[in-house]
């Protein structure tokens, strides 16, 4: 039964859709510190990749260091909050929420200024969604289908008539 | 009631010209059912390393899929089409609940 | 009994070949048209690219070193791993410095001088239309849409090659549907074997690695949730650290690694170096290369052959060679080998352009039969105007045109113009979408493939004269400079425009014109044999 059902669990469950992924693993050391430590799940090393801390207010970093061949860094936990970022290069990109330290996050106040919007660490091109080059041809994109309907309608009367006057 | 559905499976069609629904799905969902799972048990019956067998079975698993899709569409009756989705399947299924 | 099974048997596979036949052949169609310009994808990216207009030279007589210690003088670059594509590798005639986690770096080979390289903002014309041809625009939906009418193409496969085994067509008729029916058996005969080959390594690519998760579940025992972990180990070299001294070394010369790696193993084409440890004493290089004389079993993505030397001495560590695998993983390279022909020289490339280019209008040919058998019942009562074939029509004659305009704005744009590649991909995909309005426009669909073709052989033609005036390199000074990949792109494209022009020129002016030009064609040859 057991054998079953997890058969089943395994057939059922989401696919993976890309293998080949970068995994973080985050210890707190319980000593202040932190252990982040970067490898793909095939094993492979991720020596090289990027690691960086950023501040989650501001995303100002914090802590920024490519990771050694023993694929892991100990880390000064910071005082503020925080996120954890490995780079892996692109389409290999994992983000964590940092770990607090023994005494807690400090407050971290927000002023006017900072409340602007973070620049957004994202796989997405924002600039694509801006771009007159894209509104420009999604709009004569959509003029054209229009067009194209319109006229296979016409077209269509037009062999019809011709149809009922032979 | 299970009679009359036996029946109707088990009459071949007057026409090849129309394959129908029923053939249509179980021969993609089946075939893709059943060429997967006879895919995993070959990884276990290559006599390789499961690693290497893996290899033969992933790039080899979407031909077994047209293959087992156009085996099931052929079939000469809706009843045979069934019965060459379901005892292969189920032999597959078994075969890898005993060598999981 | 048995007849009237058999009789069924021939129904159900004609109507399961023509059913899948008319439901995928208009991606297949777009998926190899524009996988023939992905063959060519190393010379289009070298013509794209301004920076790429240089000349390249001997890859043995290039100061590496020079180029890796003016990387590493940023700090940010990583230490290690550091991977050097040479000159010739994907035909790029620039050195490339690179690490999987930052950005590539290009030098020009002969001036040493670091290029600016266009990023795929600024040009992505070739790796677009490798895009284009599996799916990826639409992205997952694209992908999987791509690798479903790939196994679609493999039913087609299968079934029609047991129609031809079981129905030993004579080829012999005389009208229209006879003709189209033979150019589409013919080719496929001959044809059948790469383009199965071709299809089912895509097929993998799109659908089967995607859906492999269970199956490494499965066979792992619910160890492993992806396959790389399952078979990443047999498939791909191991890149395993190694212990590093920490003691500051001087390295050789890369140029003479190479040289001696030649002498060790003199059947490779040296494509890239892999740094180990690099300026430390335990440093090591690891050249990759491709055997010319085993095609099929290596050169791809799974078995490249390497020398690994060490970097201060020049000792060989480790020779490894083509058949150094396990078997499952030739079978892997060969399946693949005809899908990327990685390493292969352009006599070769070409080759397989052309079994792929006739597939693509045997594939054409059999959408004109299911036409033309529709078209027939309709014969005398009224023009024949069906959405399948003006559909048909634009996806695959109209791309021509569409094609033509991404390569002619390709040197068009000025390269200083923000979001030029948006602007280059949107202009494309209306110019493809306006070729579906002027399908439907026209009631005579012959007339529109006419149009088509001379608009899109002009555009080809152009393309190549406005590469010339813009990239401030004459047909001439390519010669003379050495650009010849270069220059052979300009060619073919006006080759290609040509080719596309006569046949315009030769094509029916309409359908009843069009009946007499298959006919005749057949009379006059037959008249020639007696």
């Amino acid at each position: 039964m057991k054998k079953i059902s997890s058969l089943l669990l395994i057939l059922l469950t989401p696919i993976f859709l890309f293998s080949h992924s970068l995994v973080l693993s985050v210890m707190d050391n319980e000593d202040g510190t932190i252990t982040a430590q970067g490898v793909f799940n095939t094993g492979q090393s991720a020596a090289g990749a990027l690691l960086v801390l950023e501040a989650l207010h501001n995303k100002e970093i914090l802590f920024e260091k490519r990771l050694p061949a023993s694929n892991e860094l100990t880390i000064d936990i910071p005082k503020i909050p925080y996120q954890i970022v490995l780079d892996g290069g692109e389409g290999h990109t994992v983000i964590k929420d940092g770990i607090a330290p023994p005494d807690g996050f400090k407050e971290v106040k927000v002023s006017e200024k900072s409340k602007e919007k973070p620049k957004k660490r994202s796989r997405t091109d924002a600039t694509i969604a801006t771009s007159n080059a894209v509104t420009i041809s999604i709009l004569i994109a959509f003029i054209l289908l229009l067009a194209t309907i319109f006229i296979s309608i016409k077209n269509t009367n037009k062999l019809l008539l011709e149809l009922k006057n032979k | 009631m299970i009679k009359k559905t036996y029946t109707k499976l088990n009459t071949p069609e007057e026409n090849g010209k129309i394959l129908g629904w029923f053939r249509v799905v179980l021969s993609i969902f089946g075939g893709l059912i059943l060429s997967y799972l006879f895919m995993t048990l070959l990884a276990f019956i290559l006599p390789l390393k499961i690693q290497e067998s893996t290899i033969i079975s992933i790039m080899f698993n979407t031909l077994a899929w047209a293959c087992a899709t156009t085996w099931i569409a052929l079939s000469y009756t809706k009843l045979i089409a069934l019965l060459r989705f379901l005892i292969p399947t189920t032999i597959c299924a078994i075969a890898l609940y005993i060598l999981y | 009994m048995q007849e009237s099974k058999s009789k069924l048997f021939k129904q159900r596979l004609f109507r399961i070949h023509i059913a899948a036949g008319v439901i995928f052949s208009i991606i297949m169609y777009i998926a190899i048209f524009f996988g023939i310009f992905a063959i060519l994808l190393p010379y289009i990216k070298t013509w794209e690219k301004p920076s790429r207009h240089i000349q390249t030279t001997d890859i043995f007589n290039i100061d590496y070193n020079y180029m890796i210690n003016k990387v590493l003088e940023d700090e940010s670059f990583p230490k290690d791993d550091i991977l050097i594509n040479l000159p010739g590798r994907m035909n790029d005639p620039a050195v490339i410095i690179t690490n999987p986690f930052v950005k590539p770096i290009a030098f020009n080979p002969t001036t040493k001088e670091r290029l600016e390289d266009e990023t795929k903002e600024k040009s992505h014309l070739a790796d677009f239309l490798n895009e284009l041809h599996y799916g990826q625009p639409l992205k997952l939906i694209g992908r999987l849409s791509f690798g479903f009418v790939a196994v679609g193409t493999l039913v087609l496969t299968i079934t029609g090659l047991i129609l031809i085994y079981l129905f030993k067509f004579a080829n012999k008729g005389k009208n229209q549907q006879a003709v189209f029916s033979k150019i589409h058996v013919k080719v496929f005969t001959w044809a059948f074997l790469p383009f199965l080959l071709i299809t089912l390594s895509g097929a993998v690519m799109n659908v089967g690695l995607i859906s492999s998760g269970p199956i490494s579940k499965i066979v792992s025992k619910g160890q492993a949730k992806a396959i790389d972990e399952v078979v990443g180990k047999v498939l791909f070299e191991e890149n395993k650290p190694i212990k590093k001294l920490n003691e500051p070394t001087k390295m050789l010369e890369l140029k003479e690694l190479l040289k001696k790696a030649s002498k060790v193993n003199p059947d490779l084409t040296f494509k890239q170096i892999r740094l180990k440890n690099w300026n430390d004493k335990s440093s090591q290089v690891e050249i990759v290369g491709y055997n010319p004389y085993k095609p099929f079993l290596n050169g791809g993505i799974f078995n490249r052959p390497t020398v690994t030397l060490n970097a201060q001495s020049g000792k060989l560590i480790k020779n490894q060679k083509v058949m150094d695998k396990v078997w499952p993983v030739f079978v892997a390279e060969g399946l693949f080998f005809l899908h990327f022909l990685f390493g292969i020289d352009i006599f070769s490339r070409i080759i397989v352009a052309i079994i792929m280019a006739l597939c693509a209008i045997a594939i054409g040919f059999a959408m004109m039969l299911y036409l033309e058998k529709k078209a027939k019942k309709y014969d005398k009562k009224i023009t024949f105007y069906h959405w399948l074939g003006k559909f048909t029509l634009a996806s695959m004659i109209g791309v021509i045109p569409a094609t033509g305009v991404l390569f002619l704005l390709q040197w068009l744009l000025p390269f200083s113009l923000e979001h030029r590649v948006l602007w280059q991909q949107g202009i494309f995909y209306n110019v493809w979408l306006f070729t579906l309005f002027w399908s439907f426009f026209r009631i005579n669909s012959y007339q529109a493939s006419k149009e088509f073709l001379y608009s899109g052989g002009l555009i080809f033609i152009l393309s190549a004269f406005i590469h010339s005036i813009n990239s401030g390199f004459s047909f001439f000074e390519l010669i003379s400079f050495n650009l010849k990949n270069i220059l052979a792109v300009d060619i073919s494209l006006i080759l290609f425009g040509a080719i596309l022009i006569y046949i315009a020129k030769k094509l029916p002016s309409n359908r009843s014109e069009a009946k007499s030009f298959w006919i005749l064609n057949k009379k006059v040859k037959y008249e020639k044999n007696i």
